[in-house]
């Protein structure tokens, strides 16, 4: 008999999300179904309030849908108290923003220390492993930077640095080159295609820059809260 | 990097607002100080001057509270040689006393045949050496109102009886004025009383050795200080010495529960009609006084609480409102609500203890300062100047109360910003 298939890492079922707007509801998503295989690279494009960014939150466990459900790891993340649902965050899930969202006050590698300490790594691995990565990321030399001394390029490679140092299952990106040139943006993205090849981490990227979706293996489009094309 | 170093780092962010927060718990902790040093200094002072005033106990006959003062001479005491040698040789009370003296109250008539004056004195006769005891008493080393050159000259420069001069007698200046002798040197008075069995009244004449204040003007006005004698012969010509009580100076104030209660045993044993009344009974004006200043204390704390916590909650909250985007990235990492209070805790915390650790070299500071000038006010009840004092180091209480009651408050300060930081929606943060 042959294998069964490995089960989605992300399965999102008929997702609805509204929002009050005064004394008006809006409906982001209109029930939204997919499913995200283990190790892929996927980009999600739609015009501004498709619907991308609160699909992005659902899938990052940091928002809940109206009605339907997301299972992420095999885990109904809606059946989650508050405090598991953070520490499944921070075994499992991993943040790329779009304005880097760095803490200001922490160097470069304590930066990418933050989520290890957070996992109860100790101070000495902590320090250990941001080292490495800020090697393999380029940033050796800017390990005891301040975001505030580092250029937007470098602070988002910490972002990339950070969100991958846990070795999560997922990494989420919600225009991580919007605030970055071209060149620097397609040097993140080359960065995370290369962690994903190396560390096998799922990537879920939205974006509006076509040059990003050009290096995505799967594209989903959204419109209105729908997913048009997966 | 650990918790504590971020929060410490947090701290310093908006270093101008951190260092105003700072110096507001800085004040308000020094001003704890300063206040609780006052109040203590008070309460130091007003056991002093009651002390003074009446010694730490006195030893009446029984119903002397109620009915003697209307016939003191009914209920004085007998046998005083007696009642010291049994007191002193309790092997409860003896060891804790530092002076056993007695004292007769007696009021009548004073004349001055050379002024053709006339006044009506309370008077007290003491046993000459003994009283100057009780007078000076100051363990604490307080400032002493004869100490303070703008009262040196109401003081008497002698003891205010003297064993080598058994007609020696010390009158209030109020009196002096009064009778009109105030100029004279040595003035004869004449001092006539009613005797307690009836009769024709008693007469005794006195010298005035000197005129000295006292600091409440009422007795100052009155007074008349005698040796016991002399006030014994006044109320009982011919008779062994009366007293009108029995008076305790103890070594220590907190003595005093204990020699109460042995002193009741002893009267219940020997069958004594004794009653006895310690010095904040003999002088409820002193010990209401102190319930005012407390209620002044707890009454400027609460304000100074009620300002702090809104210092803080202030300065938190325009850190949370500037933070909220970090917050919200701080939380999808998989920071828990609870870590997120931890964190602005943390901060309050080292607010709390840097603004803490300012205000008591601040209060310190200040407190030496205050205590090495010659600032001088008249208390309630006073006729002559006191100088202002803070007793802080009186009580390590002062420090620690002062220092733990500015940083509580200023982390019960942070628990309500951090609070509401922690129950921020992480999407509505990062949209910040």
């Amino acid at each position: 008999m042959p294998d069964p298939s490995p089960p989605p890492l992300v399965r999102v079922i008929a997702a609805t999300k509204d929002y009050p707007l005064g004394h008006r509801t809006v409906q982001a998503l209109r029930g939204v179904t997919v499913e995200i295989a283990g190790g892929a690279f996927v980009v999600m494009q739609g015009p501004s309030g498709s619907g991308k960014t609160t699909l992005l939150n659902l899938i990052g466990c940091i928002d809940h849908p109206t009605t339907g459900s997301v299972m992420v790891a095999g885990e109904d993340v809606g059946t989650l108290a508050d405090a598991s649902l953070s520490r499944f965050r921070a075994r499992k899930l991993g943040f790329v923003f779009q304005n880097f969202n760095l803490i200001p006050v922490l160097t470069a590698a304590e930066n990418i220390e933050y989520p290890l300490r957070l996992n109860g790594v100790s101070v000495t691995e902590a320090r250990a492993r941001a080292l490495e990565m800020l090697d393999s990321l380029g940033l050796g030399a800017e390990a005891h930077q301040r975001p505030a001394e580092l250029s937007g390029g470098q602070c988002q490679r910490v972002a990339v640095g950070r969100a991958l140092v846990t070795h999560p299952a997922l990494v989420i990106a919600d225009e991580p080159t919007a605030n970055l040139d071209s060149t620097t943006g397609a040097k993140i993205i080359e960065l995370m295609r290369e962690m994903r090849d190396r560390l096998g981490t799922t990537f879920v990227i939205s974006t509006h820059d076509p040059q990003v979706a050009a290096l995505a293996e799967r594209r989903l489009l959204m419109r209105d809260g729908l997913l048009t094309d997966t | 990097m650990t918790a504590w170093s971020l929060a410490f780092r947090n701290v310093w962010r908006n270093a101008r607002r951190s260092v105003s927060t700072m110096l507001a718990i800085a004040l308000s902790c020094a001003g704890l100080m300063l206040f609780g040093g006052y109040i203590t200094w008070a309460h130091l002072a007003a056991e002093v001057h009651a002390v003074v005033l009446s010694g730490h106990l006195q030893i009446f006959k029984a119903g002397y509270q109620a009915k003697g003062s209307g016939n003191p001479a009914a209920y004085a005491l007998t046998g005083y040689d007696e009642i010291k040698k049994m007191l002193l040789g309790d092997p409860v009370i003896g060891p804790r006393i530092d002076l056993i003296t007695g004292r007769l109250v007696v009021s009548g008539i004073v004349t001055s045949a050379e002024q053709q004056t006339t006044a009506t004195f309370a008077g007290m006769g003491a046993f000459p050496g003994e009283i100057e005891r009780i007078i000076y008493w100051n363990p604490y080393g307080l400032t002493e109102a004869r100490h303070i050159p703008a009262n040196r000259h109401l003081f008497a420069r002698e003891p205010e009886l003297d064993a080598s001069d058994p007609d020696g007698i010390t009158i209030g200046e109020g009196l002096a004025r009064v009778l009109g002798v105030n100029g004279s040197a040595r003035p004869s008075l004449e001092l006539t009383a009613l005797p307690p069995s009836g009769g024709l009244p008693n007469m005794v004449s006195g010298t005035v050795r000197q005129t000295s204040i006292r600091a409440m003007e009422e007795l100052d006005n009155h007074l008349v200080v005698m040796p016991i004698e002399m006030a014994s012969g006044l109320l009982f010509p011919g008779e062994p010495l009366h007293v009108t009580s029995v008076q305790l100076l103890l070594k220590s104030t907190e003595d005093l529960p204990l020699v109460e209660q042995r002193i009741d045993e002893l009267a219940r044993e020997h069958h004594l009609e004794w009653e006895h009344r310690d010095c904040w009974e003999l002088n409820p004006n002193h010990a209401r006084s102190l319930s005012m200043v407390n209620m002044f204390f707890a009454f400027a704390f609460c304000i100074v609480a009620v300002v702090l916590v809104f210092t803080i909650y202030n300065t938190m909250m325009m850190g949370i409102v500037e933070r909220t985007r970090e917050i919200g990235a701080m939380r999808a990492m998989g920071v828990t609500r609870a870590g997120i209070v931890t964190m602005f805790v943390q901060e309050g915390i080292v607010l709390g203890l840097l603004g803490g650790c300012a205000g008591i070299v601040a209060g310190l500071v200040t407190a030496w300062a205050v205590n090495h000038s010659m600032i001088l006010y008249t208390p309630p009840y006073f006729n002559v100047q006191a100088k202002l004092e803070v007793a802080c180091l009186h009580s390590p209480m002062i420090v620690t109360g002062s220092f733990l009651s500015s940083f509580c408050v200023a982390v019960i300060g942070a628990l309500f910003p951090a609070r509401r930081a922690s129950r921020l929606e992480i999407a509505e943060a990062l949209r910040h």
